[in-house]
C-alpha cells in the first residue's frame, strides 16, 4: 500500500479530525467532502504541515511521522496554487532544483509538455488561472515526489482548463512515477476513472470505495450530483432504474425534468426532497417504490 | 454621489480632517518662516538628528526581534502562546510617564535586575544613559513592528512556507529564501511604524534621561519641552514646527511603502 493511515488524530482550534484507517494504493485516488469537513487538513497531515496528536502515517511500509514534510516526497498543491510571487515562472519552477533535490530533466520535459516556455519569464500574477494551474502541477512534479496532494488546485477555473490538466495527469504520473491524491468537490473531476475515492465527513473518513457501486452511506452518495437516494420509513435506500414505478392512484407527487440523456424527477416523500436520474420515461402522475428492489445504505 | 450615506458621512470626514489639519496648519504657520529658520540654530536639528539615529537602532532592534517572534507564534496558538501574545500590546496602553517609571525600577543599578546587570557589566548605570533611551524607545515602540511583520507572515506568507517544504526545501531555506523576501515590505513598515513611535516618544524619556550623558544630547520631544520650559512658547513652537515636517515626510513614505493597510495602528 502507497499509503496507510491509522488512528490519526489531530485538533485544530475547535476542529478535530480523527481517520480510523485509510489504505491509499498507487494511482489516482480522490477525496470527497463538504467544506469543513477535513480534507485540507488530511492533506497537511499527510504532506507534514501539520503534525497529528497522535496516529500513524505509513508511506510504501514505512512510518513517516517523524519526517519533515521536505524528506517526505509529498507535494502539495493547495486550492489557491501558492505560486511564489517574488519571482518569475522559471524559478518558482526550477525552486526545488536550485535549493533541493528536483530533477532538471523533468523540468526541461515538462516545460515542452505544458507548454510552458513562453511564461517563464513571467510573474505569477500576470499568469492566467489556467496558466497558473500548469505552472503550479509542473512545479510540484519537478520536485520529483511520490504523491502529490492536489487540494482541488483546479476549482476555480473554468471547466476547460480543468478539464485540460485532469486529462493529462494519467499519463504524468506514469511517466515521472508519482501517485495523486486529488481533493474535489466536483464529481466531473472523476470522469477520467480513479483508483480510489474516500468521502469525508465531519472530519472523519465516511468510507473509500474503488468503484461508484461500492458506495454503502448516504452522506457519501450525497456529495455526488444525483445521489439517488431516498428515505423511507428511516431508512435509507439506494435508487436504480428498477426501483421505482409509477401509477394513477398511490404513491408520491414528483416533478419531472427531461435532457438528451435522462430524466430528473424531484420526489417528495415526508417533508424531504429527493432528486433522482433515471433512464426510465415517467408514465404515471404519481411514483411508487418498491423495497425489495432497493439497496439498502448506512446513514 | 448618487449614495445617500456619502451625503451623511460626507460632514464627518471634513470636521474630523479639520480636527487634526488646524492644529497643525496652526503650528506650521504660528511663526514666520525667518523665524523658523533662525530656530535651526537653536539646537533643534542636531536634536532631530539624534533622535532619528537613535529612533532607527531601536526600530531595526525591535524588527530584530519582531522575525524570530513572527516565526514562533505563527506556529504556537496554545494558550499560554497566546497569554504570551497578549503582552505584546501591553506598552502601548501605559501612560509614556509610567513607562519611565517601570523602567527606573527595573533596571537602576540598585535594583534588582539592575543589580544583577551591574555584576556583569562593569560600572553600569542606567538613568541619563543612551542604554535607557533605547530599551524605553524598545519598551514602548516594538509592538508596532512585532504586530505587523507577525500578522503578515501569519496571514499571508506562512502557507507559501509551507508548500515551499513539500517542494523537498528545508525549513531553513524556506524562511529564508521565500518569507523573508516576501516579508521585505512587512518589515518597512514594522521599521518606519516603530521608528515613528520612538520619535513621538517624550514623558518616558523625560523621567529616564533628560540629558543623556555623556554629550548632554536630548532627544527633539525633551528639547522642545525644555525650550518650553526655558524660552516660551515662540521657540517651542518653531521646533515643534520643523519636527512635524519631517513627521509628515515620515507618513508620507509609510504611506508610499505601506500601500492600504499602511495605518492599522
Amino acid at each position: 500500500m502507497l499509503l496507510s493511515i491509522e488512528d490519526l488524530s489531530f485538533t485544530l482550534g475547535k476542529f478535530k479530525i480523527s481517520v480510523e484507517n485509510l489504505d491509499i494504493p498507487s494511482g489516482r485516488n480522490f477525496v470527497m467532502g463538504r467544506n469543513g469537513s477535513g480534507k485540507t487538513t488530511l492533506m497537511k497531515l499527510i504532506s507534514g504541515i501539520f503534525t497529528p496528536t497522535e496516529g500513524r502515517i505509513e508511506m510504501n511500509g514505512e512510518s513517516v511521522i517523524e519526517k519533515p514534510s521536505w524528506e517526505r516526497k509529498i507535494s502539495y498543491i493547495p486550492q489557491d496554487l501558492l505560486l511564489f510571487p517574488n519571482m518569475n515562472v522559471e524559478k518558482n519552477l526550477r525552486f526545488s532544483i536550485d535549493h533541493g533535490s528536483g530533477n532538471d530533466g523533468i523540468y526541461r520535459q515538462l516545460i515542452s509538455e505544458l507548454d510552458l516556455k513562453g511564461l517563464l519569464d513571467r510573474k505569477p500574477t500576470e499568469l492566467s488561472g489556467g496558466q497558473a494551474q500548469r505552472v503550479a502541477v509542473a512545479r510540484a512534479i519537478i520536485s520529483d515526489p511520490d504523491i502529490v496532494l492536489m487540494d482541488e488546485p483546479l476549482s476555480m477555473q473554468d471547466q476547460a482548463s480543468r478539464l485540460s490538466i485532469l486529462s493529462r495527469l494519467r499519463e504524468l504520473m506514469e511517466k515521472y512515477s508519482f501517485s495523486i491524491i486529488y481533493v474535489t468537490h466536483d464529481q466531473t473531476d472523476l470522469d477520467f476513472g480513479f483508483d480510489t475515492l474516500t468521502f469525508m465527513n465531519d472530519g472523519q473518513v465516511v468510507e473509500s470505495v474503488k468503484s461508484m457501486n461500492e458506495i454503502s452511506h448516504v452522506s457519501s452518495r450525497s456529495m455526488l450530483r444525483f445521489g439517488n437516494t431516498i428515505m423511507l420509513n428511516g431508512e435509507y435506500y439506494e435508487v436504480n432504474d428498477e426501483s421505482f414505478s409509477f401509477s394513477e392512484r398511490n404513491g408520491y407527487l414528483f416533478r419531472h425534468w427531461e435532457n438528451q440523456e435522462y430524466h430528473v424527477y424531484l420526489v417528495r416523500i415526508d417533508q424531504n426532497e429527493y432528486f433522482l436520474r433515471s433512464y426510465r420515461l415517467p408514465d404515471g402522475n404519481l411514483i411508487n417504490f418498491h423495497l425489495d428492489r432497493m439497496k439498502k445504505m448506512e446513514p | 454621489m448618487k449614495n445617500r450615506l456619502l451625503y451623511i458621512f460626507f460632514p464627518f470626514i471634513i470636521v474630523y480632517l479639520l480636527f487634526l489639519g488646524l492644529p497643525l496648519v496652526r503650528m506650521l504657520t504660528f511663526n514666520s518662516l525667518g523665524y523658523l529658520i533662525s530656530d535651526t540654530s537653536s539646537g533643534i536639528l542636531a536634536s532631530i538628528y539624534y533622535t532619528y539615529i537613535i529612533a532607527l537602532a531601536v526600530a531595526l532592534i525591535a524588527v530584530l526581534f519582531s522575525i524570530p517572534y513572527a516565526f514562533i507564534f505563527a506556529r504556537k496558538r496554545s494558550l499560554g502562546y497566546r497569554l504570551a501574545d497578549s503582552i505584546i500590546e501591553v506598552p502601548i496602553m501605559i501612560p509614556s510617564t509610567v513607562v519611565g517609571v517601570m523602567m527606573l525600577i527595573t533596571f537602576e543599578p540598585q535594583m534588582p535586575v539592575g543589580h544583577f546587570i551591574g555584576m556583569i557589566v562593569p560600572e553600569y548605570t542606567f538613568s541619563d544613559s543612551l542604554l535607557a533611551v533605547i530599551l524605553t524607545l524598545l519598551f514602548v515602540s516594538s509592538a508596532y513592528s512585532i504586530r505587523i511583520i507577525g500578522a503578515s507572515y501569519r496571514r499571508e506568507i506562512l502557507q507559501y512556507e509551507e508548500v515551499a517544504t513539500t517542494l523537498g526545501i528545508d525549513e531553513m531555506k524556506s524562511f529564508f529564501l521565500v518569507s523573508l523576501p516576501m516579508l521585505t515590505k512587512s518589515i518597512v513598515r514594522g521599521v518606519i511604524l516603530s521608528w515613528a513611535r520612538a520619535i513621538s516618544a517624550v514623558g518616558s524619556i523625560l523621567i529616564v534621561a533628560y540629558y543623556i550623558y555623556p554629550g548632554f544630547q536630548q532627544i527633539a520631544g525633551v528639547f522642545i519641552y525644555s525650550q518650553f520650559l526655558g524660552s516660551g512658547l515662540p521657540p517651542a513652537a518653531a521646533s515643534s514646527a520643523i519636527l512635524i515636517i519631517t513627521g509628515i515626510i515620515v507618513l508620507a513614505l509609510l504611506r508610499i511603502f505601506g500601500g492600504k493597510d499602511a495605518f492599522i495602528y
